[in-house]
């Protein structure tokens, strides 16, 4: 079990070390970029700062060349080499991509790193929400999917088969809302698993979907961020149902029915409220156990809804946000930059893990005899 | 047990409950079959081969990334019981620290960390062929997925180590790499082990997908697309793809779009269909065989 500066002790090393490591790319990075500018020769530089020829002027171009030709620079033999390169050095001003940012390159100051705040808040915002949302939206679709399952109910598909092959064409005419609901169903399917940027691009053109009310449900439903955290709960109780414990607990007559709504059955509001709403009722027990393993895996969620909520801002390009503001920063080589932002990135999570980690020792304090 | 009896028994139906498997796995294939006949039938030669490039780089991309995170994840799982059964407590706690400080590295953020250094590599003519940018990209993406590898295999040392099993065969003489390797491993561990690396395959496409169409939004100044193998999501971030995929907004106003979909927009269409149709079928197989071995 551990407590709150145990649980500080053991994130905080990471924080460091990745810290200083992020720093010492950065230096890296940065003296890389310094060497692998190109020098300038300082002939040609002495030649383009001569304001009283403009060389994009075809006549300007040819009086400096019979200039030269009349009095040649010492070690210069061929002329039109030495116009070809002045000619390929203007151009290289205009064209070259890491001189087109306006003022040099960006790098993390004061000024930049407070510009980067606001957009870090969204961020938070975001991640909060999206984090709060996909837990219980994925414990209310864990828990349906178990208790569907305890009641023994069969896919849409297979009762509409079981209906034809029953009977017959009667059956499928009579049980096609089974084919629509099936149909229905998959098509839920494949928008849970579709990568945020398919379905954005679908809405893009009836929908803001670069607003924040936008941004969250679809961070929550996409990814399958909310299919893969539910399926993971509905695993953890399948597996804490099977176990010897649970079995004793019905011999006992603890209510185990999965019926909706009977006595010793289940409420309804257990989809919502599955300690609240199961009193009472095996599954209450099942729930809290399935629960407690649960909690650690949350910091793995974490890591995937950040990468989701990157995967939006970044593939959207939703000007403004935090991860659209790194793939910039990547852009522009500005790199320094770009490692404050992972790092801020990096810290959020560590501080989730770090609040799973409290949360999961605080569970676990309840279920403890000896403490 | 009430529940693991389904409701219907009869034989097609009976099928969909129990080998779910196998069933999905049907379905994909059968389903990129359909879409490649559908292709064949109403898009343009150019096009088509291009979706033919990025559905094979694609997937030999994350069949690469699933080799080598079960390498990585297997060599790693092995160093890290070796240095814990061998009591050298220093340098176990030194790699489990830096295991857990590339868990709480976003994928998605790691991964474009590599793909800066690829894009480095591209630029300097070190990495040219297709082959070597899919192997690269690969590692990369493996980089950040072997972990479950390792989970997974500890907890099955963990498992045997708990029964008198490996007692047993370490009393009978047998060195513990042959238990581990050949008796927990290759004999007692092989469902568990599909069944991660089919979940693997669906993580490592979702990823790769991902971080192609985000690269294509502007990532690299110098290296286009174009130098890189094109990927289902290279594709779907043309132009035309993301056209097409808009034309699927504006047919929810409007219902006459609708059936030209499936024809006159049907790069971007099928494109995002493959890739939202795989990860579906991939989860599906892998949820199959966790039920089928009750894993």
């Amino acid at each position: 079990m551990r407590s709150l500066p145990a649980v500080v002790l053991e994130h905080l090393p990471a924080v460091l070390v990745v810290g200083l490591a992020l720093v010492a790319v950065s230096a890296l990075m940065r003296r890389n970029e310094s060497a692998s500018r190109p020098h300038a020769d300082p002939l040609i530089e002495r030649y383009l700062a001569i304001d009283s020829v403009d060389l994009a002027n075809p006549l300007d171009r040819a009086l400096f060349r019979d200039a030269l030709g009349v009095l040649p620079p010492p070690g210069v033999t061929n002329i039109d080499s030495l116009m070809h390169v002045l000619e390929e050095t203007r151009l290289t001003r205009f064209t070259d991509p890491s001189r087109k940012t306006g003022g040099g390159r960006a790098v993390l100051t004061w000024e930049t790193g407070m510009a980067i705040v606001p957009m870090y808040a969204v961020f938070l915002l975001v991640y909060l929400a999206v984090m709060v949302c996909t837990y219980f939206a994925a414990r209310a679709l864990a828990v349906w999917k178990f208790i569907a399952w305890k009641q023994g109910r069969a896919s849409y598909l297979r009762r509409y088969l079981a209906s034809v092959e029953s009977k017959g064409l009667a059956g499928a005419i009579r049980r096609a809302d089974l084919l629509v609901m099936s149909a229905l169903s998959g098509i839920a399917s494949l928008l849970l698993f579709a990568p945020a940027y398919v379905i954005a691009y679908s809405f893009r053109t009836s929908l803001d979907t670069e607003s924040i009310l936008f941004l969250i449900p679809l961070a929550v439903m996409s990814n399958g961020i909310l299919i893969n955290e539910a399926n993971h709960l509905y695993t953890l109780l399948v597996a804490e149902s099977r176990k010897g414990y649970i079995q004793t607990a019905i011999v006992k007559g603890l209510a185990s029915s999965y019926e909706w709504d009977t006595p010793g059955g289940l409420r309804r509001t257990t989809l919502l409220f599955p300690v609240r709403g199961a009193r009472g009722h095996v599954f209450r027990d099942i729930y809290l156990n399935a629960r407690l393993q649960f909690i650690p895996s949350m910091k793995e969620h974490a890591a995937f809804v950040v990468t989701g909520i990157v995967i939006i801002e970044m593939a959207l390009n939703i000007k403004g946000h935090l991860c659209y503001a790194l793939l910039q920063h990547m852009l522009f080589r500005e790199f320094d930059i770009a490692i404050a932002i992972v790092f801020a990135i990096f810290l959020t999570v560590k501080l989730t893990e770090a609040c799973v980690d409290l949360w999961h020792s605080l569970e676990t304090r309840k279920y403890d005899n000896a403490g | 047990m009430q529940g693991e009896r389904p409701g219907v028994r009869i034989p097609l139906s009976g099928l969909l409950a129990e080998r779910k498997d196998l069933l999905w796995g049907i379905l994909w294939f059968g389903g990129l079959a359909l879409t490649w006949v559908w292709l064949d039938v109403y898009l343009n030669a150019p096009a088509r081969i291009l979706v033919g490039a990025a559905c094979i780089h694609t997937f030999s991309g994350a069949v690469a990334a699933v080799v080598v995170a079960l390498v990585i994840g297997w060599g790693t799982a092995l160093f890290l019981h070796f240095l814990e059964s061998t009591r050298r407590r220093g340098a176990y706690l030194a790699v489990s620290f830096a295991l857990n400080l590339l868990r709480s590295v976003p994928q998605i953020v790691g991964m474009l960390i590599g793909y800066v250094i690829v894009t480095g590599l591209t630029l300097n003519e070190a990495l040219t062929s297709d082959t070597s940018l899919i192997l690269a990209t690969s590692l990369v993406t493996a980089l950040f997925v072997f972990q479950e590898v390792v989970d997974l295999i500890r907890e099955r040392i963990r498992h045997f180590e708990s029964l008198e099993f490996v007692s047993a065969l370490l009393v009978c003489g047998i060195p513990s790499r042959v238990i581990i390797n050949r008796e927990i491993l290759l004999k007692n561990s092989m469902p568990y082990l599909v069944q991660k690396s089919v979940a693997l395959f669906g993580r490592a496409i979702f990823l790769i997908c991902s971080i192609d169409f985000i690269v294509s939004v502007g990532l690299s100044a110098e290296v286009s697309l174009s130098n890189l193998p094109v990927t289902l999501g290279s594709m779907l971030a043309k132009l035309d793809s993301k056209q097409d995929i808009l034309a699927i907004g504006t047919a929810f106003t409007d219902l006459r779009v609708v059936p030209t979909l499936f024809v006159e927009h049907l790069q971007g269409i099928s494109v995002a269909f493959l890739i939202v149709y795989t990860l579906l079928c991939v989860y599906r197989i892998a949820n199959g065989l966790m039920e089928r071995y009750r894993l």
